[in-house]
């Protein structure tokens, strides 16, 4: 298309939010258009949006308003695309919202309080005065399409006629776009202080100016480049009355979707990440800790004891499996205990079956006490008590990891889902009953898991009880070195750490089994 | 023009002598809704994974725009596909937003995901497609607070999220009442018309297959019984693919149909 060619004639067709001219005024836009030589434009008001819709998609107009709803159908279907969106005077957005009035003296103040109320909104095809209104009505569960949830029901024909409805108290409530209120509010329709804004939907993205695709090209640049240019040469009106710009609406979608984000790492994230870092340091400070000389010095130590410890000495190879083979023995013996003590209690301190607070407390009380207490310190107590030997370290261990185990298993209760209780609570089965067949069978696998854990940590712990003269290899450790037999030391450890090992693959194949 | 989806002789045999699928071959066109009806077991799911790759065929190929599908061009295929789940499969302790964000992931680099940092462009258009299902004012909010149809609208935003030419989505009604099940329906029917995006669909209900549906297939045990488009789909034709069941399954009331029935009852 060349500038040169004025015969160019397109119908534009405006659908209708407003019987008020000012309102929604394209005219003097259209005016400039025209005045520019290039194409004439014939503007025509459509009574419905449907009249609107169907100029546009028979072909009869190339250019239309249509609100934003309205516009969005028949943009699916390729038959128009959106090229300008009008930005209200005083907003730096073209967005907008839909609001609920009432009468100032009404005793509606909600929106929950709409219901059996007299209601006006207007067609389907408006997007603030049906659309949105629907959506925000539904939520608290309203429908709009079930026209017995009101008193009555009134279809406008326009915001404009909506606002007068309430003025007239015909409806009790009605449901228009923010910019005919304001309109109305500023043109001296309606006072301020008459009416009540019940409700407040989120923004709405403006209604845009749309063009029929089959347009030519060079066309459609023309009347984009030109309307989103206009409101430097004249005063643009478009939706709203008098309008500060138009702008792309590709551009404005961006920014209203820009609206909804919110930072991925929120003030709260940013304080506790400081506050540990903080924290850590003070800690550092306080135990006068220096870093670089730590690494400077114990370099060389370590290299050094490492250096004494080399080769291992495996000699009298009977006493060492033996020794373990007793640590293994207690640390069996102490897990069985902590297992068989601490199922009860496990139970009774899992505060979804406990059978009252008291029993809960206690429970909880007693495994927090054995947590608390180190084993090594129960070694000693009953290393005096009893004797040296076994015993020491297998009650040792069985009562400190039987406050282990109860806490793991009273978490496990917590946890388990509680759809199966109920349904076994519901065939009237008792509580020991709903126990043993809807939480017991839930738990066996995190059961069995925990007890090999703790099995394994007994081992561990085992060989040290040894130290304070609870028996097993620890005992062996100690001696050699006192002896400063580092060869010796460095043999146990090796039989430690293959011993672990062989129970970790052991208990991995069991849980196995088990899940 | 080569359909979108080409699928010739597939097979699944599970390690366990399970016959999932038996010798299954169809072509799916772009744009299509195809809804597949079978009962359970019948093997819907495992096809539906065969064609996103999570489970190996025993045999047969599958070709979506013209890549087959195997494990070399798993990324580029799974790239085309959007998965939409029964349960949903959102993270519950994520906002929705960051819940599209996942589906978005193979187009963020890994140390920035792992920072949950992500590019504005690629937020931008998470919300669009938070929008798209009518969700953006819930972008703030974690996934488990929602309801389930709403859950579901955020699984097919993050479906959609990537661009794929095909959606598939195993049983994405079957735990929403019926209103909102209609509801997401419409929504999925939406998107194919509109994006022109392929979707392949299992259900149980039969009145939305009906109703929703372009092309119906029936599967029964891990066979197609009925390939038809929508408008030669009849009453005879879906009780085939259940095997025949007594007529009044689906359609008019039910009532006890034999005097074995009624003598369970005096039983019990």
């Amino acid at each position: 298309m060349s500038t040169t060619e004025h015969t160019l004639t397109l119908r534009m067709v405006v659908a209708p939010a407003s019987n008020d001219e000012g309102s929604l005024n394209f005219s003097e836009l259209v005016a400039f258009l025209n005045n520019q030589d290039h194409l004439t434009i014939h503007m025509d008001h459509c009574s419905d949006y449907a009249e609107a819709i169907d100029a546009l998609e028979s072909g009869r107009a190339q250019i239309g308003w249509l609100g934003p709803y309205a516009y969005r159908g028949i943009e699916e279907k390729g038959v128009v695309e959106a090229f300008a969106i009008g930005v209200p005077e005083g907003r730096n957005s073209p967005n907008y919202r839909s609001v609920f009035i009432a009468h100032a003296n009404s005793q509606i103040n909600r929106l929950a309080d709409i219901k059996n109320k007299r209601l006006a909104v207007s067609d389907i095809h408006s997007t603030s005065g049906y659309a949105v209104p629907r959506r925000e009505l539904g939520d608290i569960g309203i429908h709009l399409e079930n026209a017995h949830e009101f008193s009555s029901l009134i279809t406008a024909h326009n915001h404009d006629e909506a606002i007068r409805l309430v003025i007239c108290d015909e409806v009790d409530v009605a449901a228009v776009s923010s910019i005919n209120l304001d309109d109305s509010i500023a043109r001296g329709v309606l006072e301020a202080q008459n009416i009540k804004v019940i409700h407040t939907s989120p923004d709405i993205p403006g209604a845009p100016l749309v063009f029929s695709t089959t347009l030519p090209k060079e066309t459609k640049k023309w009347i984009k480049t030109t309307i989103l240019n206009a409101h430097k040469s004249i005063k643009v009106g478009g939706y709203g009355g008098q309008l500060k710009k138009y702008v792309d609406p590709l551009e404005s979608r961006i920014q209203f979707l820009e609206s909804y984000l919110y930072p991925q790492w929120g003030w709260r994230t940013y304080a506790n990440t400081i506050l540990l870092i903080g924290l850590a340091w003070y800690c550092f400070i306080d135990l006068e800790i220096e870093v670089i000389g730590l690494f400077s010095d114990m370099s060389s130590y370590f290299m050094d004891v490492v250096g004494r410890m080399l080769p291992p000495d495996f000699s009298n190879p009977r006493d060492l499996a033996l020794s373990m083979l007793e640590t293994i023995e207690i640390a069996f013996l102490g897990t069985l205990l902590a297992i068989v003590l601490s199922t009860p209690i496990g139970i009774l301190s899992a505060r979804n079956v406990a059978p009252n607070k008291i029993i809960y407390i206690l429970a909880r009380t007693i495994t927090v006490f054995f947590r608390a207490v180190p084993e090594f310190i129960m070694a000693m107590i009953l290393v005096i008590a009893v004797g040296f030997g076994a015993i020491p370290g297998v009650l040792a261990l069985g009562f400190h990891t039987m406050g282990f185990l109860a806490k793991f298993y009273a978490e496990d209760i917590e946890h388990v889902k509680s759809g199966p209780i109920e349904a076994l609570q519901s065939t009237g089965a008792s509580p020991l009953q709903v126990l043993a067949f809807a939480v017991i069978p839930q738990i066996i696998p995190s059961f069995v898991g925990n007890n090999l854990y703790i099995l394994d940590r007994n081992i561990r712990m085992a060989t040290m009880l040894g130290i304070v003269g609870a028996g097993g290899i620890g005992y062996e450790l100690q001696s050699s070195f006192r002896m400063f037999h580092y060869p010796r030391v460095s043999a146990i450890v090796l039989v430690i750490f293959v011993t672990i090992l062989g129970i970790d693959l052991l208990s991995s194949a069991i849980r196995k089994r088990v899940q | 023009m080569a359909p979108l989806l080409q699928i010739s002789n597939l097979g699944k045999i599970y390690a366990d002598g399970t016959v999932a699928i038996n010798d299954v071959s169809l072509d799916v066109s772009a744009g299509e809704f195809v809804v597949i009806l079978g009962p359970s077991g019948s093997g819907k799911t495992s096809l539906l994974r065969c064609i996103n790759g999570l489970i190996k065929p025993t045999s047969g190929t599958i070709v979506l725009d013209e890549i087959l599908v195997n494990s070399k061009n798993l990324r580029s295929v799974r790239k085309r596909v959007g998965l939409i789940f029964q349960h949903f499969n959102l993270v519950g302790n994520l906002s929705s937003l960051n819940n599209v964000l996942t589906g978005l992931l193979g187009d963020n680099s890994t140390i920035a995901s792992l920072c949950f940092l992500f590019k504005k462009d690629l937020k931008i258009r998470a919300l669009e497609c938070l929008d798209r299902v009518g969700l953006l004012d819930k972008a703030r909010v974690r996934a488990d607070k929602l309801s389930g149809g709403q859950q579901q609208r955020v699984g097919i935003a993050r479906a959609i999220a990537r661009n794929p030419m095909l959606i598939l989505a195993d049983e994405p009604v079957a735990s929403l009442d019926p209103m909102i099940a209609y509801s997401v329906l419409s929504l999925l029917k939406n998107i194919c018309l509109s994006q022109g995006i392929t979707v392949i669909c299992n259900i149980h209900q039969v009145d939305f297959a009906l109703k929703f549906a372009d092309r119906i297939i029936g599967l029964s045990t891990g066979k197609i019984v009925l390939d038809a488009p929508i408008q030669d789909v009849t009453e005879q034709l879906i009780h085939s693919i259940y095997g025949g069941h007594e007529h009044g399954m689906f359609f008019g009331p039910a009532a006890s149909k034999s005097p074995e029935d009624n003598n369970m009852k005096m039983a019990v």
